[in-house]
């Protein structure tokens, strides 16, 4: 027996090359991503179910009524407004951004690069700044205001236009690395088989870049749904979105607790297209353009 | 500041430390959101009036009161950029006002009244906004506005050669504000910040002060050395006749503050 049990020896593991991180190593980043993010978030928690006991103080306590306020006509307004805001102008910003991250990704080679860094370039100067500059382009005495009649400044209209012109570099970034992904071979096969260009391009180009054009989309409808200084600066202070109802209720007000409610509460609503843009985010990964 | 006596953020000021405080006016030591006069200095003073290009606004008679402003803003809105201050604090107080209420009003049939007053002139107002109407009025751009005195003044300065704006200083009700200067209660070097308050109470920094913000500060002594010109301006040196019918607005309590706030969101949304 023992001869025999000698005689069969186990199989030797062969060496694995698979990178090994010691789990140690996530540490730091782990810290950081719960001292900043999860303790802020636990934070509006818990004022979101306390009570207003002064200006800027709370009574801690387990209670609902500030999520009963948030269902009030007027935030249902401001939110259902918002999300239709939001989607207008992220609608536009695919309209506009995905024929030109196509033109960058398909017909560029020399300047491609060029091309990509004219689009980051306004990144680099402040969010204001760049909402301030348009302001000074639709001023009603200004040029397109005065010689081609386009007044549009303190309207809905400026506001969608700050919107599409803040997140489009967002937009195009994404659905450009999609693009870029793609293999081209594809059309040509398709064109040569007698398939329309536009055939191609739907069956092909746009299916397989779907899963970039929705991350993109929902990288920039996210954001627009708290967004707060395009709606003061070119809504003339006129549209109301949730987060200028958030910053008006810390604020003005000083109600944390209700503050935190109506917070959470655009969370909540906005996390169901967090998971669209996971699904997505992950497929596109596993299968590419 | 009420609000900040109230949950303990101030500290009391030792004036043993504020020699200067004898510069000050005695009738501006109190207030009626510091009304012991023990946690404030007064900084500057100012009032909320309105006013307009009399080339583009035309009413067919003075506008003399903060109501006639907000009756100006739906006939006129579409002939330029009309303004109204912004802040819960200041949107609806102010609309109180204008109707005879109390700018400090918790009566709720008055907030009612107040609400559908705003209301009924939302699509008159072109912008809310407390940031930058200066500049924009200078230039040209607002042609009905409320705005601070000193603010307003600064404009009638910039368009003297134009000699198209208007001011008003409301006869009927109307806000007065105090900036102040105080000293939180957790402050590291409060002797520090005495030393500051006792500088800024010397006549001749006052006088410094007033030439570049336009608003009065109540040293007697600094006021005689403003030039006669300024002194003399009803628009910097508000008279009594004015004041005495107009209100500091007070945060009271975090339930008118909230119901302010409520109003406030609701013109902004509608």
């Amino acid at each position: 027996m023992t001869a025999v049990a000698a005689a069969v020896k186990p199989a030797k593991r062969g060496r694995s090359f698979a990178p090994r991180y010691p789990t140690w190593l996530t540490l730091p980043s782990a810290l950081y991503y719960a001292v900043f993010f999860l303790g802020p978030m636990a934070i509006l928690a818990v004022f979101s179910v306390s009570i207003q006991s002064g200006f800027g103080s709370v009574e801690y306590t387990f209670s609902t009524s500030q999520f009963a306020q948030v269902n009030d006509s007027l935030y249902i307004t401001v939110f259902e407004r918002t999300l239709l805001m939001a989607a207008t102008g992220t609608l536009l910003t695919i309209v506009v951004g995905y024929p030109l991250a196509y033109w960058m990704a398909r017909y560029l080679s020399t300047y491609k690069m060029l091309a990509l860094l004219v689009i980051i370039v306004p990144f680099w100067t402040s969010f204001l700044i760049r909402t301030y500059a348009l302001k000074i382009i639709l001023d009603p005495h200004g040029y397109l205001a005065k010689d081609l009649g386009i007044d549009i400044l303190y309207t809905k209209y400026a506001v969608g236009i700050g919107l599409v012109y803040n997140y489009l570099p967002l937009f195009i970034l994404p659905v450009f690395a999609s693009l870029e992904r793609m293999d081209w071979t594809l059309i040509e096969a398709a064109t040569d088989l007698g398939a329309l260009p536009f055939t191609a391009f739907r069956n092909i180009t746009l299916r397989l870049t779907l899963p970039g054009v929705v991350t993109g989309g929902l990288l920039v409808f996210i954001p627009m749904c708290g967004e707060y200084i395009i709606p003061n600066i070119l809504g003339g202070g006129k549209y109301e979105f949730v987060g200028n109802i958030i910053g008006d209720t810390f604020g003005d007000a000083q109600n944390w607790p209700f503050g935190s409610a109506l917070s959470i509460s655009l969370m909540a609503a906005l996390s169901v297209f967090v998971v669209i843009y996971i699904v997505f985010a992950t497929r596109e990964e596993q299968f590419g353009a | 500041m009420g609000e900040l006596i109230q949950e303990g953020g101030l500290m009391k000021l030792d004036f043993n430390l504020i020699p200067n405080i004898k510069n000050l006016d005695p009738k501006f030591r109190k207030a009626s959101f510091d009304p012991t006069g023990e946690f404030h200095v007064i900084k500057d003073f100012g009032i909320t009036m309105f006013f307009y290009q009399n080339t583009v606004v035309k009413p067919a008679s003075e506008p003399k009161t903060m109501k006639d402003f907000y009756e100006l803003l739906n006939a006129n809105v579409s002939k330029g950029r009309t303004n109204v201050l912004d802040g819960a604090e200041e949107v609806v107080p102010l609309a109180a006002m204008a109707l005879g209420y109390s700018a400090n009003t918790d009566d709720q049939a008055e907030l009612d009244d107040t609400q559908k007053f705003l209301l009924s002139i939302r699509k008159g107002v072109t912008t809310i906004s407390s940031f930058g109407y200066i500049n924009d009025a200078s230039a040209g751009k607002i042609i009905l506005s409320q705005g601070w005195n000193g603010d307003v003044r600064r404009i009638l300065k910039a368009r003297k050669k134009e000699g198209d704006i208007t001011a008003v200083l409301p006869t009927e009700k109307s806000e007065v504000w105090a900036d102040s200067w105080c000293v939180p209660a957790t402050a590291p070097h409060p002797v520090a910040a005495h030393a500051w308050i006792n500088f800024l109470l010397e006549p001749t920094t006052a006088v410094t002060e007033m030439e570049y913000h336009s608003y009065p500060i109540p040293i007697p002594a600094a006021l005689d050395q403003m030039p006669a010109e300024t002194k003399n301006d009803p628009i910097f040196n508000v008279p009594s006749t004015y004041t005495d019918n107009y209100e500091y607005i007070l945060n009271p309590n975090p339930q008118l503050v909230n119901a302010r706030t409520k109003i406030y969101q609701q013109f902004k949304a509608a």
